[in-house]
């Protein structure tokens, strides 16, 4: 057939998507992988995934997230055993040098108190908050990304906001009486 | 305070997460409680907090060139999803386009189908359904069967919501031509009609380019049809609908083309409205009415029409589209499957293969450490074929039902589509399921193979008993041949199941002497005093003309079975798990009762069991009380492990007990080669046996079951306990061995038999002998009565065979070195008779003896031709050149089965064959040749 410069329906399916969430998807998996130049190879990868399929996902921007959480666990799975397997030097440095503890400190400063607070967190429960505040995924949402029931989605992130609570209590946020929490 | 899980629907409710109903209730409940709305304010700060905080990070996104990677791809017809532009999901979207809305396929798009969702993400996930799901939108959109009128109304309602929600921008320039036509088709009506042929051929321009939507065409080409003819009396909803048809799908190209981005729906593969192109006055007919949403004969509800009527040309085009992507896809996805589970299989039988490998170097192994690593080598074989069996039916079973739904799919239904790509995803499940086992199942290959390895480097240059065959011997450097006498049979009868069961047998299980004592032979028996007769005949030998053959028969008396002694039995029985099979422990159980039906009332029997554990399952009990006897038989039952180990003494502490003075006291073991004894329990096993054998306990071990690996360790077992090795294969067998020839057996009537033969080199220029291999002994050990040798049950024949290649005239028996210098040479003097070429020698002890008594016999050859040979010379000769044909022995490679066939059928004399056995070999020689030729057999076993 002739060449085709312009994308068909579902081609402006997948370019339109690429506008709307490519910036959203690199920040969530940059901060799963810890690493801005891997983790745009994954959310690449999401997208090249996105043309290689049978229909277009009914929920779209939850599969986008979805394929690259997976994806970068992915990665981080793989690395790790590579370290492991052929005792890496450089390897095992790069995944600590994805958050180690001079560099998290160090980062630590740069932010907020409240980001400091979050970083602070469990790894699985920072992800669950940033989907929920910085991406505006619905409970549901976050279950079918994650993988985790949407109740459970629902006490991590009510345990976090309380923790979170907490801790922010010593800092600049002055809040009245927040005890009793579980 | 409130309670904990309280508390996290109260964090819910803060973030949103509450909707209808629940958030009523919710919020009554708050209104009720302070310290909550306090609370919800709170969390509800934080969140605000949180959104601001995390929100304001940001990301740079995608570097440029991996966007354009993306986009290319985005444009490229290699990504499924974009193949769809080009195929019948886009035309299916462009249908629907034409109907008058934008659908949303993508973005918040609703769910349309939840098979298509399932198999979404599966890779594998085959093309067939990209036509399936087409097919089903365009079913939807024209379908009135009541299974379908849910999803035509969730389609239509799709619709209706897209067309009111996202009306597509309409491009004034374009307008002010559309009005001018549309002023135009109110004047003159045939006009209209050419309008409409000119813009369907404009819808179809971009169907021509983009191959797959003809459906486009057949669509429009359908509408074309109904009003192009009947142009004059055209009414205005026809009108319309043409229009609608062709100007929806337009004006939503032309829409798209403008504002991409925020576009819900996709567009089309039309390229933008060029400069000269007939679209614009086609464009507002189709947008006016939809754009105002307006009901009724509208080109929303009159193009949803559109394609209902009974359309002849386009829905068989459709089904037949569907058809055929259904048959490309399988032609795609055949080759693949077919090639992967033909990879599959080919590794399998590669694994087996060197499993077998495995096993013959395991096979080299002294013997304690052989059985372990053959038992795992078994092992492992047993379960990865049984694995492997398990699924590869299991995926002809699915391939089967694949194939059979696909030829249903192209004749029929939708649903089976759905069903198909779910045994399609199974199949190719159970596919790697099998890949996966079978590389388990490798590496624990490759992990006994370095075991065995290493275990092989380990006793390198220890030295095992080799099963070869005994070369050709010159006569006169090695004038001697001795060997121990023993009546084994066990070899004939695993042959025997070998054929039968359609396979040759492996060459360690072929052992040509006790293939030939298997058979009865009509030898005379031993004058008054003596308890052995010697017998020697010398004739040509049938498979090398120019040779001649010596066949040496012993034959033990008869014991009238009313006049022998009392006889003490202790039956040490496996009754581990292994023995469960139909042709072990039930076989057994049948043959002891046979047997203890002979049983004298002065006879005892005596039963210990070990599997797990060892026990005395009856205590010696005598002939008379075969009641009990029978019922401690019956209540015998397989199952647990095996531990050998202390059944072997508990069965000689019984056997013991029970000694009876003067009679036959012997120890039975009933295995299938499961007897556990550890590396240096062997040798303790060796010198218990053999003490137990100089005290008067013999032992006879009898092997069942297919199991052979122990046949070796088995024999020897039975030889060091003075014993008999027989093997059991069927009900006939038991009863041969059990009732007929351990009666035999039972009563032993010469012990430490052995042979010497002297060769006389001036007649024998060398000889070799067939069989014994594991019974030669060193020629001053035949003299030594403190080695011990075989052991001959009443009624017993033992035959030896003996290959001799005769000296020729003129052959010069003079050294062929230098004389030596400091010895004489003994001069060479011929001492024979004419004609005399061996001597043969035997000593055995009666059974109470402790001193050995010799005979001999010479032998002369008198030139006896094969054909003037006696029935049982032929027998033997038969069997021996049959036995070496299984093992391919070198030295009858110019004879033939058929050969050997010829000869067993010299030897039938049915007076002398009562129980038949030798039209049994020649039937077995008949298998033994279409195995050879790859000729199909008959399973099960040879009748007797």
């Amino acid at each position: 057939m002739n060449e085709r410069s312009e994308p068909g329906p579902a081609g402006r399916l997948v370019i339109e998507a690429l506008d709307r969430h490519e910036k959203a998807l690199v920040l969530y998996t940059t901060q799963i992988l810890g690493d801005l130049e891997r983790a745009r190879d994954v959310v690449q990868d999401a997208f090249l995934k996105l043309c290689t399929q049978d229909a277009p996902p009914e929920a779209l921007r939850e599969w986008l997230f979805t394929v690259c959480r997976n994806r970068a666990f992915d990665v981080l799975r793989k690395e790790k055993r590579m370290a492991f397997g052929a005792e890496n030097e450089p390897a095992i440095r790069q995944i600590d040098g994805a958050a180690g503890p001079a560099e998290l400190a160090d980062r630590r400063d740069r932010l907020s108190d409240v980001l400091a607070e979050v970083s602070r967190l469990p790894e699985r429960d920072q992800e669950i908050l940033r989907l929920k505040f910085q991406q505006g995924l619905s409970y549901r949402e976050i279950g079918k990304v994650t993988g985790l029931s949407i109740s459970h989605v629902g006490v991590i992130l009510h345990d976090a906001l309380g923790s979170l609570r907490r801790r922010l209590d010593g800092n600049q946020m002055a809040r009245p009486r927040l005890g009793g929490e579980s | 305070m409130t309670q904990p899980d309280h508390d996290v629907l109260l964090t819910s409710y803060a973030l949103d997460e509450f909707q209808g109903e629940d958030l009523a209730r919710i919020e009554r409940l708050l209104a009720e409680d302070p310290a909550a709305r306090q609370r919800v304010a709170e969390l509800r700060a934080l969140a605000a907090l949180l959104s601001d905080e995390l929100g304001a990070q940001a990301a740079p996104g995608l570097d440029a060139s991996r966007r354009a990677e993306i986009e290319r791809a985005a444009v490229a017809p290699r990504g499924r999803l974009l193949r769809l532009d080009a195929r019948p999901w886009a035309v299916a979207a462009a249908i629907l386009i034409a109907l008058g809305g934008v659908i949303g396929f993508g973005l918040g798009g609703r769910p349309r189908d939840e098979a298509g969702r399932k198999v979404a993400d599966l890779d594998p996930a085959d093309r067939r359904d990209e036509g399936f799901r087409a097919r089903r939108i365009v079913d939807d959109a024209r379908s009135e069967s009541g299974s379908e009128v849910r999803r035509d109304q969730d389609l239509l309602a799709t619709v209706d919501r897209h067309a009111g929600e996202a009306p597509v921008p309409v491009d004034h320039t374009m307008r002010a031509p559309a009005a001018e036509h549309e002023r135009l088709l109110a004047e003159d009506p045939s006009a209209s009609a050419a309008q409409g042929g000119t813009k369907i051929g404009i819808v179809t321009t971009p169907a021509v380019q983009t191959e797959a939507p003809n459906k486009v065409l057949a669509v429009a080409g359908k509408a074309k049809g109904q009003v192009v003819p009947g142009a004059e009396p055209m009414d205005a909803r026809a009108k319309n609908d043409l229009i609608g048809l062709g100007g929806g799908a337009s004006g939503a190209f032309g829409g798209m083309d403008r504002e991409r981005s925020k576009t819900a729906g996709p567009g089309s593969t039309r390229p933008p409205a060029r400069p000269g192109s007939p679209t614009p006055p086609a464009s507002p007919g189709g947008f006016a009415p939809t754009g105002s949403g307006s009901p009724g004969p509208g080109p929303a509800g009159g193009g949803y029409v559109g394609p209902q009527p009974k359309p002849s040309g386009a829905p068989t085009q459709v089904g037949g589209e569907v058809a055929n992507s259904a048959r490309s896809a399988e032609v795609g996805l055949d080759p693949a499957l077919g090639n992967s589970e033909e990879g599959l299989r080919r590794r399998s039988v590669d694994l087996s293969r060197q499993l077998e490998d495995l096993k013959v170097d395991a096979a080299k192994l002294p013997e304690a450490n052989r059985r372990r690593y053959l038992k795992s080598i078994d092992d492992l074989a047993t379960q990865h074929n049984q694995e492997l069996a398990g699924r590869v039916e299991a995926l002809d079973a699915l391939r089967e039902a694949n194939a059979a739904k696909e030829e249903l799919l192209e004749a029929q239904a939708d649903p089976l589509a759905e069903e198909l790509a779910e045994v399609t995803q199974r199949y190719e499940e159970l596919l790697s399921n099998g890949s996966r086992e079978v590389e388990k199942n490798d590496r624990k290959y490759r992990i006994l193979r370095r075991l065995v390895e290493d275990e092989l480097r380990r006793v390198a240059g220890e030295s095992y008993s080799s099963v070869d065959e005994q070369p050709f011997k010159p006569a006169l450097a090695e004038p001697l041949s001795t060997i121990g006498l023993d009546v084994d049979t066990a070899s004939y009868a695993n042959v025997r199941r070998f054929l039968s069961g359609g396979q040759w047998p492996p060459r360690d299980a072929v052992r040509v002497d006790e293939m030939v004592n298997y058979f009865r032979y009509a030898d005379a028996a031993p004058e008054a005093g003596e308890n052995l007769a010697i017998h020697a005949e010398v004739a040509a030998c049938p498979w090398n003309l120019n040779n001649r053959l010596l066949r040496v028969a012993f034959k033990a008396k008869e014991i009238d079975r009313n006049a022998r002694g009392a006889t003490s039995l202790v039956f040490l029985v496996d009754v581990s798990g292994s023995m469960r099979s139909n042709d072990k422990l039930p076989l057994l159980k049948e043959g002891l009762k046979a047997l203890t039906r002979q049983l004298g009332e002065d006879d005892a029997v005596a039963i210990v069991t070990y599997a797990s554990g060892v026990r005395v399952a009856l205590e010696p009990t005598f002939g008379n009380e075969q009641a009990r006897i029978l019922g401690v038989l019956d209540s015998l039952e397989a199952g647990g492990s095996t531990n050998g180990a202390g059944g072997i003494q508990l069965a000689y502490e019984t056997a013991r007990k029970a000694f009876v003075d003067g009679g036959t006291n012997r120890v039975i073991l009933c295995t299938d080669g499961d007897f556990n004894v550890g590396v240096s329990d062997t040798e303790e096993l060796s010198r218990m046996l053999e003490h137990e054998a100089k005290s008067g306990i013999f032992l006879s071990v009898l092997g069942f079951g297919t199991g052979n690996l122990q046949d070796g360790r088995m024999q020897s077992l039975a030889n060091r306990g003075n014993g008999h090795y027989a093997y059991i294969d069927s009900r006939r067998e038991a009863e041969k061995v059990l009732v007929e020839e351990l009666v035999g057996t039972l009563m032993t009537v010469a012990k430490d038999a052995k042979l010497q033969i002297e060769f006389n080199p001036f007649e024998v220029a060398s000889w070799r002998l067939l069989g014994y291999s594991a019974r030669i002994l060193e020629a001053q050990d035949f003299n030594d009565d403190k080695k011990d040798a075989g052991e001959i049950g009443a009624g017993h024949s033992v035959v030896a065979l003996y290959e001799i290649v005769t000296r020729r005239a003129g052959d010069d028996l003079t050294p062929k070195v230098d004389p030596l210098a400091f010895q004489r040479q003994p001069e060479l003097t011929n001492l024979g008779k004419p004609g005399e070429i061996a001597k043969v020698k035997l000593r055995y002890k009666l059974p109470d003896a402790e001193k050995s008594r010799l005979r001999s016999l010479d032998v002369i050859d008198d030139g006896r031709h094969y054909g003037s040979a006696s029935v049982d010379f032929k027998l033997s000769a038969s069997v021996a050149l049959f036995g070496q044909l299984l093992f391919r022995s070198p030295h009858v490679a110019q004879a033939s089965l058929e050969a050997a066939e010829e000869l067993a059928m010299e030897s039938f004399v049915p007076e002398k064959d009562p129980r038949g056995l030798r039209p049994e070999l020649v039937e077995l020689i008949k298998k033994a040749i279409a195995i050879r030729d790859g000729r199909p057999q008959k399973e099960g076993p040879v009748e007797r």
